[in-house]
């Protein structure tokens, strides 16, 4: 960040950095920033200004936050978190992604690394082969569209009652896999048509799916609770989303939204923060849409560790059951919810908000949080905690955070030599493109280290293990 | 069609939004510009060179603005890669002001996604709108700038 910028900022508590409303404006709250020292100097000139933007949205309650692995993205910083008065607020595409529900989910099993690492290619490979990645990848699962609505509507559920899943999945999902306003009235047949084949895939970018070891384990009773028992043991983690059905209802929503906000006398200062009223036809019609998509996202996450579990069987010659495949969680980080949280700690009132998280978690007191790292360098485990309601809203951090360019990336190293590096180094790599992989390259992340060192100092969430990876299919 | 060289008239910007991809194409005219704004885009999820010309789609966009006009046929763009899987390396545009509204039609070649012949890139998720421009440079072309969500 510019230095001059810099200086405005004032710990007001630990960890947490505040760029009052009085900078610039138009700013109807001030901008409060998650982070170290060392981050808040290293975030992105474009993050701040973004998140300055999301300050001066129509009903924005308490602060305009970016957590600690924010970097600049498009309306809302990634890494931003906003809540907005349900009478008097806004929703808006740009706050939550065209990616509706990317996240991130956990399985555990009762392996070792020592177990593990001697097939570590067979499992890859396997994965690779029946998990579709990459460019505008079809799914194996062919769907009609009575189905795909229900799937709208059920979320998760919809896979385990194809058997696709156990029962017990859906209690280890934020919302059990289900957010209950979902309307599939609300999404147009553009949307249908692009999504349909696509269940159960992976997508490209970012989405990756890993087989890790536990690294490291700070904290072992809320480890055991969560299935974490030894360092050594083997998880398999899942990054990706709604795929092109969630992007088809982010554009469209954001092609109405940009038409009405005239009638609904909002002006913007970027063309992507368009939005409408939540109380609005078109607010509530995009929630309801953007629901359908967050439910398909479960659905999908659900189908692929599903994959897992069986790929897992087959290579290890034991049922999932056996191998103890427990999901330790499933958690959006690109999404808007409708929760209810103290708006006044003085007068305790409690309001009804519409939290937009983008490249946010939510992280609710003994809640797991799942913080995807880059392939390279790993990721953890924490768990929310009761300062996160009263200075976040109940969000922290998604990841460890871009500070390079997928195109400055790709200039610095060639995909195939970063597949070879990282081999060297343990991690076995399948992906369906090589400059792809390059734009992934650890070196163009932030430390995620020092990401979790911001989030414990500001208590939003505390850690509870860490993991390698072992093993790796990116698209 | 247009010829090869012309697709170099397009290039990724390495400094702006850090999570996606920003390019700018170039066109010493608004059909120019289009189909450039479309190799850029393309050329972003695959290497156009692997691709062959086997299927033509028509398109046929209007818009009340210029701008959405290019937001329109790059989002179909994207759409086609999900929908029907097709990747293009050809384009033919024209683009022209019909009364109030303004009109694009145009004929895409290419052909649907083979793993194993193409040299697939990043999926394009989304266009977005977040610095999104057309402007006419002291040299009288047009130049556009595009923020893609991948």
């Amino acid at each position: 960040m510019d230095a001059k910028l810099v200086r405005h900022f004032t710990e007001i508590e630990r960890g947490i950095w505040e760029l009052p409303k009085s900078f610039r404006k138009g700013m109807k709250v001030p901008l409060r920033v998650i982070a170290t020292e060392k981050l808040l100097k290293e975030m992105d000139d474009g993050a701040v200004e973004q998140g300055i933007n999301v300050a001066s949205l129509p009903g924005i309650i308490t602060a305009s936050y970016m957590m600690p692995d924010a970097h600049w993205g498009y309306g809302f910083p990634i890494g931003g978190v906003a809540a907005f008065d349900i009478k008097d607020g806004i929703i808006s595409p740009g706050g939550i992604g065209f990616d509706i529900n990317c996240g991130m989910r956990l399985l555990t099993t009762n392996l070792t690394e020592k177990e593990v690492k001697p097939r570590i290619e067979q499992v890859v490979n396997d994965l690779f082969d029946v998990i579709p990645a990459g460019v505008g990848s079809s799914g194996s699962i062919r769907l009609n569209k009575k189905e795909f609505k229900e799937i709208m509507v059920k979320g998760a559920a919809w896979a385990v009652d194809a058997g696709l899943g156990w029962q017990e999945d859906l209690h280890q999902i934020e919302e059990e896999g289900r957010i209950v306003d979902a309307n599939p009235e609300s999404v147009s047949d553009r949307a249908i048509v692009r999504g349909i084949n696509q269940l159960g895939t992976l997508g490209s970018g970012n989405h990756y799916l890993e087989v890790q070891k536990v690294e490291m384990i700070f904290d072992e009773t809320a480890a055991s609770e969560f299935g974490i028992m030894q360092v050594g043991q083997i998880g398999v983690m899942i990054h990706c989303g709604s795929r092109g059905f969630g992007h088809q209802i982010g554009t469209d929503y954001l092609n109405m939204f940009e038409s009405v906000m005239k009638r609904y006398k909002i002006e913007v200062p970027d063309r992507q923060l368009a939005c409408a009223p939540i109380s609005s036809p078109e607010g509530k019609r995009y929630f309801s849409a953007m629901a359908c998509a967050a439910n398909n996202a479960f659905c999908n996450r659900q189908v692929i560790a599903h994959k897992v579990r069986e790929v897992f069987s087959h290579v290890f010659d034991k049922s999932a059951e056996k191998l103890e495949m427990d999901l330790v969680y499933d958690v959006a980080h690109n999404i808007a919810k409708i929760e209810k949280h103290v708006t006044s700690n003085r007068k305790l009132v409690t309001k009804e908000l519409m939290v937009h998280r983008k490249g946010a978690t939510r992280a609710f007191p003994g809640q797991p949080v799942i913080l995807g790292g880059s392939m390279e360098t790993g990721s953890y485990l924490l768990t929310g905690t009761e300062t996160a309601m009263q200075k976040t809203f109940g969000s922290t951090a998604h990841g460890s955070g871009r500070t390079m360019s997928r195109t400055k990336a790709k200039h610095q190293v060639r995909g195939d030599e970063l597949r070879k590096k990282m081999k060297e180094h343990g991690i076995y790599v399948k992906t369906a493109s090589y400059s792809g992989l390059a734009e992934e390259a650890g070196f163009a992340y932030k430390d995620i280290n020092e990401v979790v060192t911001a989030l414990s100092t500001a208590d939003i969430s505390q850690p509870v293990a860490s993991f390698k990876p072992l093993g790796n299919i990116k698209g | 069609m247009q010829s090869a060289k012309l697709r170099k008239k397009f290039r990724f910007l390495p400094d702006i939004a850090t999570a996606d991809l920003a390019f700018e194409a170039f066109g010493k005219t608004y059909n120019e510009l289009f189909e450039n704004a479309g190799y850029a885009i393309e050329s972003a999820m695959v290497e156009l060179d692997t691709l062959k010309t086997r299927e033509v789609k028509e398109i046929n966009l209007k818009n009340d603005n210029l701008v959405n006009l290019l937001s329109s046929f790059l989002e179909e763009l994207v759409f086609l890669k999900d929908s029907e899987q097709l990747l293009f390396n050809s384009a033919v545009c024209n683009v022209q002001k019909n009364g109030r509204l303004w009109v694009l039609t145009g004929k895409l070649g290419g052909e649907k996604i083979n793993r194993n012949e193409h040299k697939l890139e990043v999926d394009v998720k989304a266009v977005t709108k977040h610095l999104f421009k057309i402007e006419k440079l002291p040299n009288k072309t047009f130049r556009c700038q595009v923020i893609l969500d991948v």
